[in-house]
């Protein structure tokens, strides 16, 4: 601001201030004013010490009512009462004189405190839906939220005019001039600022990435992860998810991910409440999870909030988007093996509404490629189909109905098939309350079935298992306590494991049998409170009580302790009748966030969790497969349990053009389940004969670098950690590597991703994916020998000595965009993407072959190991 | 329209392509780990036993000689073991008969001082075999880079009463075969043909076990034990053995061979099972952790043989006509054609008649 004062009038100064600077002057009588001329320069650049400057010696003083106003007036007018009014009657000329803005509260009833409580809701301008993680500011001062789970937020302000500015990801910014005088609530509207797929977003703005005390909160900008290059198209969650730091998968096979060393099944993954025990299609290529239907998607990967249990590694919870209550719409895509639809709108205007969304594949045209006559005959193909009802009860309730249906077919040849089929339906109450306190109630079932059969024989075996479960949650959140929000409740889980039934074809010489598994029910109470401590410490502070009841019908083994835990060293057993307990757990679960802000661009977190697990995937393989079996905690079976650590340190650069960020973790894990030499899983009615619980550790530090402006954007994440496993058991068959630590089979040290977008026009961007990560740990031969027969056998080393080849990859997309202004009403955009761009055959594994006359042969089997390019074509109207 | 095209037909190309390859072994720490391979039946004939020490992978074992060999038959009997060749050790016929129901183990001391001894294993009373079948079957296997190739081989089926009274019979085939091969008369006119005898290995390789507890019924009926290709097919053009010994095993022993069977069998798909080193019954005697490899078998058994004459075939396979072309075609060219059917030079071992011929 350049003032120049010499001989101008005091009148003149400050309205030359009102007019060239953020700052709002008001003058009691200006009629005083206009002989009182200012005879010096104006030196000071500040505010204040420049009307000190300007008022010396004219009797005249200042008040400052909050940062952008000051009322001048004679000294013996400035008290409270008399200013007060004098504010009333300036606000009333203020609103005779601009139209501009939203006013909260009536002018003449204006908070005798100068404070006031702005409530206010983000919503999508276009579904109504709330938005998440929206970050909401003050212009110009301190004061700044961050929109909760309901899209609410709740801003203290004193009295006055400000300009309120709102960002979300992939949202056009909101900016409107505001004057509050009392309590009051503002909706905020907003709309998307994207025309291709549907918006998902991980974690939370760049800002409330400080903000927040929970730390490992994976924080992705939601233009990245419709920018992936994908394969076949498909964009793909649980892929993006494998770009962050400190996650990574067994390969392009493998279902699931894995998480600072975790194993897939210590992952709770659940969307609208309902958990998924196979986040998968087709062996792992595809997730489960169409994205035409998710509002957002939150990651923990470090501190777990209290309300989230029951997995000792991480929490992907995805929201499913609310249907629009006003009007429909109808988005699509169509790739080269899916196409999917999606479809919403209102029931009953306002007040019930729906949406539908399906993705079903036509991918046997593509094996009929191959020139494998097996892969020739064989087809592979899934659908799944979610469909979402909610109704507004009144003002403050509303019901919501969603159901979610899966299924995956995939047969090899003649040879073996399997089948994968999943049902699941959710209820959800939500009530508010008041204005500080919502009630959610959820009830869920789901089931989860898969089949597997083997025609490798001339006739037609097939095993099934599966699990059920039941779910009920209660949750209460409310803000009732300044700088507090508190989430309370308690949930109920009742597992019913599907009998794991062989059917021996007719012809066979197998025995048909039934393997009835255990039962349980898992029980939390649980409370969180998110607490402001001060304007720069934040703490989340929460329990969880954990209990878990096996119960009959079962008969269990009691083993003698002197032996190892083997059929034959079976000393007694007892049957258990329907409902009875067989085994109880409890285990408290504390949680305990801190964040400390150092600046408006730092903070430093640390966290601290305990985390316990009593359902188990049972998978001696390579990576996960169809028929693994879940097995509960029992007798035999203890419950997993992980202490994690974590801090972090996290920057932000050029207000938040570039974010920094560096975390540093160490879990310690108990009972965690480990395989006998040639464990027999399946068809096993002592399955505690095959299995036997570790101890685990996992460390590791990653480090993020992201542009989230300007072009181009993107981001960098490095992770260095480890994972190892440790026997400390007794017996000679439940020891591995002679009880030394030894790497886990997600151990890979290096995992290098990098996400680049160039926006060459508007409506063209070219976005690339680089990967890196180290080979998987590998058990490979070190001898081979004869046995008189005609086969050459290979001795292996210790468990997980070698590694297999380091995996990279490159993949590119091309995008270009129809309808790239937002009052287009007809959307589309055309992707082009190559997938694995030059043509790595990455191993998925290595194995090794021996025959007599020849030396030992290694090969890499890699599941995709060719460029993979596709089109697909995304609508909306 | 131009750039569509372009994708589409970089699609198809790509997408062709194999995923198996082969890559280099990774060269790992040479391993040195007594190898004891030995069955000890009840047939009254030579009983052997090999000791060996492996170097590494990809290379060969190397033959321990000057070890001492020891049976113990209920811990009481003792016979030793001679050297007959380098690290093959046998217990004459005329000096030992193995008893159903006894119990036996070996003892093994190294030239380098390391004691070895196998676990006691009682020798179960035999199980006879029916009879053995035969048929024409389709095998796959795995050639360059992953793709499978198709072809037709002689599968042979066992056929076995199993007594009722037992829920825990593991049984293991060792299979072999053995074929006459007559010179073609046109090699030399004056000169009578000669007739030679061969023995070959059948596939798989794998040991074939079977365990009662696993399978159904009481009877094994068309169980497949043995297979040969049909390319070549010379084997099969006169006369043609398959030679079948039926081992009934121990529990311990077809865990073992399974475990063996699992870790051979890896293809690494996401079934694939985690491989480890397969612990015998073989251990140090004064390290119960260290194991060598291989098993000592204590096992009883009953041979069986199945003849198989070329007119069989009649109707399920058309054997190729024993001519000059086929001597070509073993050898690849016309020079070899005398060598391979004029004085029996086929690739296989050839052996005397047998007795039983």
């Amino acid at each position: 601001m350049t003032l120049h004062c010499i001989d101008k009038p005091l009148i003149e100064i400050l309205s030359d201030i009102n007019l060239k600077s953020e700052f709002s002057i008001f003058i009691h009588d200006s009629t005083s004013l206009k002989d009182i001329l200012i005879k010096s320069e104006c030196k000071a650049y500040e505010i204040e010490p420049l009307l000190n400057h300007l008022l010396q010696g004219t009797g005249l003083k200042y008040l400052r009512y909050d940062y952008h106003l000051f009322v001048v007036a004679d000294s013996s007018l400035l008290n409270t009462d008399s200013f007060t009014n004098f504010f009333i009657k300036k606000s009333r000329l203020d609103e005779t004189l601009s139209s501009d803005g939203v006013i909260i509260g009536q002018s003449d009833s204006i908070n005798r405190s100068g404070q006031t409580l702005l409530h206010g809701l983000v919503i999508d301008g276009k579904t109504d839906s709330p938005i998440i993680g929206a970050y909401i500011k003050i212009l110009h001062s301190e004061q700044q939220t961050v929109s909760e789970l309901d899209g609410s937020f709740v801003l203290k302000l004193p009295v006055g005019a400000y300009t309120l500015e709102v960002e979300a990801a992939n949202y056009h910014s909101y900016q409107s001039k505001l004057k509050i005088y009392n309590d009051g609530y503002l909706m905020i509207k907003m709309y998307s600022n994207s025309i291709e797929l549907p918006e998902v977003v991980i974690g939370a703005s760049a800002q409330s990435r400080l903000e927040n005390a929970v730390a490992g909160v994976a924080e992705l900008s939601v233009k990245e992860i419709k920018k992936l290059p994908a394969l076949l198209g498909e964009n793909d969650v649980i892929k993006a998810l494998l770009t962050l730091p400190g996650v990574n998968s067994t390969g392009e096979a493998g279902s699931g991910f894995n998480v600072r060393g975790g194993n897939i099944d210590q992952n709770l993954i659940q969307q609208d409440g309902i958990f998924f025990l196979n986040p998968s299609h087709v062996l792992g290529l595809f997730s489960a999870f169409n994205p035409e239907v998710i509002k957002q998607v939150t990651f923990y990967k470090g501190h777990v909030p209290a309300q989230f249990g029951g997995r000792t590694s991480s929490v992907l919870e995805i929201k499913l988007k609310d249907p629009s209550y006003t009007k429909y719409n109808f988005s699509g895509g169509i790739g080269p093996i899916a196409s999917k639809f999606f479809i919403e709108g209102p029931l009953i205007q306002n007040k019930t509404s729906f949406f539908m969304g399906g993705r079903f594949t036509y991918s046997d045209w593509i094996l009929n490629l191959m020139r494998d006559p097996n892969l020739k005959n064989s087809s592979a193909n899934f659908n799944d189909f979610n469909l979402k009802f909610s109704h507004k009860l009144n003002e403050s309730a509303q019901i919501q109905m969603s159901g979610y249906h899966s299924r995956d077919h995939f047969q090899y040849s003649d040879q073996f098939g399997y089948g994968w089929a999943s049902n699941s339906i959710s209820l959800i109450y939500q009530n508010v309350l008041n204005n500080h306190t919502i009630l959610q109630s959820h009830l869920m079932y789901s089931e989860n079935k898969n089949e597997f059969l083997d025609g490798t024989s001339s006739v037609q075996n097939k095993l099934e298992n599966g699990i059920d479960y039941i779910k009920a949650k209660l949750n209460l959140s409310t803000d009732r306590f300044e700088n507090q929000g508190i989430n309370l409740g308690m949930e109920v889980t009742r597992y019913l494991t599907r009998p794991e039934k062989f059917s021996a074809g007719s012809g066979s010489q197998s025995i048909s049998s039934s393997i009835q598994q255990s039962k349980g029910e898992e029980y939390a109470l649980y409370i969180n409170d998110e607490i402001k401590l001060s304007p720069s410490l934040s703490a989340s502070i929460g329990m969880r009580q954990s209990f878990f009841r096996n119960f009959g019908p079962e008969e269990v083994h009691f083993y003698s302790d002197n032996e190892s835990r083997l059929p034959a060293n079976i000393i007694s057993s007892k049957k258990y009748a329907a409902n009875s307990t067989i085994k109880t757990y409890l285990n408290p679960e504390p949680r305990l966030g801190l964040a400390l802000k150092l600046s408006n661009q730092s903070s430093i977190k640390w966290s601290f969790n305990r985390l316990a697990q009593y359902i188990h995937l049972i998978s001696n393989t390579a990576a996960a497969t169809p028929v693994d079996i879940w097995a509960l905690s029992n007798t035999h079976i203890k419950p997993q349990l992980s202490t994690n650590y974590s801090v972090g340190f996290y920057q932000n650069i050029k207000e938040s053009e570039w974010e920094t960020s560096v975390e540093f973790f160490y879990r310690k894990s108990t009972n965690i389940i480990e395989y006998k030499d040639f464990a027999r899983l399946l068809r096993n009615e002592m399955l505690e004969t095959a299995i036997f619980g570790v101890e685990g550790k996992a460390y590791g530090a990653e480090f993020f670098l992201k542009r989230n402006k300007n072009n181009p954007s993107g981001y960098i994440s490095y992770t260095l950690s480890r994972s190892f496993r440790k026997t400390q058991n007794r017996y000679a068959d439940e020891i591995i590597n002679n009880g030394r630590w030894y790497a886990s089979n997600f151990d890979k040290p290096h995992n290098l991703n990098a996400v680049i977008n160039f926006q060459l026009k508007k409506t063209m961007l070219l976005a690339c994916n680089f990967v890196y990560n180290s080979g998987r740990p590998l058990t490979a031969p070190v001898a081979d020998f004869y046995l008189g027969d005609n086969g050459v056998f290979l001795d292996y080393s210790e468990r997980n000595q070698f590694r297999i080849p380091d995996y990279h990859r490159l993949d590119i997309s091309y995008t270009l965009t129809r309808g790239a202004v937002r009052s287009n009403k007809n959307k589309g955009s055309l992707t082009f993407s190559v997938y694995n761009l030059y043509s790595r055959r990455n191993a998925f594994s290595v194995y090794y072959k021996r025959n007599p006359s020849q030396p030992l042969v290694a090969y890499k089997l890699a599941v995709l190991g060719t460029a993979i390019p596709s089109i697909t074509y995304n609508f909306q109207f | 329209m131009k750039i569509l095209w372009f994708m589409v037909v970089c699609s198809l190309l790509l997408l062709s392509n194999s995923c198996i390859e082969e890559i280099p072994v990774q060269p790992g720490s040479p391993v040195e780990k007594l190898v004891v391979s030995g069955i000890l039946n009840n047939l009254k004939e030579n009983q052997t036993i090999k000791l060996q020490m492996t170097t590494g992978y990809g290379q060969p074992p190397n033959n321990i000689s000057n070890a001492e060999v020891i049976l113990y038959e209920n811990k009481i009997n003792k016979y030793n073991y001679v050297e007959q060749n380098q690290g093959e050790y046998i217990l004459e016929a005329d000096k030992f008969t193995a008893q159903i129901g006894a119990e036996y183990y070996v003892t093994i001391s190294l030239p380098n001082g390391k004691k070895y001894q196998s676990s006691p294993e009682i020798m179960l009373g035999s199980i006879a075999p029916d009879s053995l079948s035969w048929d024409i079957t389709k095998k796959n296997e795995i050639i360059l880079e992953g793709y499978p190739r198709e072809y037709k081989a002689t599968s042979v089926y066992i056929h076995t009463s199993l007594p009722n009274s037992d829920p825990g019979i593991c049984l293991r085939w060792i299979s072999a075969g053995a074929f006459q091969f007559t010179t073609l008369p046109e090699c030399n006119p004056f000169r009578s043909t000669n007739t030679c005898y061969f023995s070959h290995e059948l596939q798989p390789g794998d040991p074939m076990i079977y365990s009662n507890e696993e399978l159904k019924q009481n009877k094994l009926n068309q169980f497949e034990i043995a297979f040969e290709s049909m390319e070549p097919d010379y084997k099969f053009m006169e006369i043609h053995y398959f030679i079948v010994n039926q081992y009934r095993i121990s529990k311990n022993a077809y865990t073992y061979f399974r475990n063996l069977k699992s870790v051979s069998s890896l293809n690494g798909s996401i079934f694939d099972a985690v491989p480890a080193s397969v612990k015998g019954n073989v251990y140090n005697a004064g390290n119960n952790n260290e194991y060598a490899l291989g098993y000592f078998q204590v096992s009883s058994v009953v041979p069986i043989r199945l003849k198989v004459v070329a007119s069989d075939y009649q109707g399920k396979y058309t054997l190729l006509s024993k001519t000059g072309n086929l001597c070509a075609w073993l050898y690849g060219n016309s020079q070899t054609y005398f060598q391979a059917c004029c004085d029996c030079s086929l690739p296989d071992p050839i052996i005397s008649k047998p007795d039983w011929w």
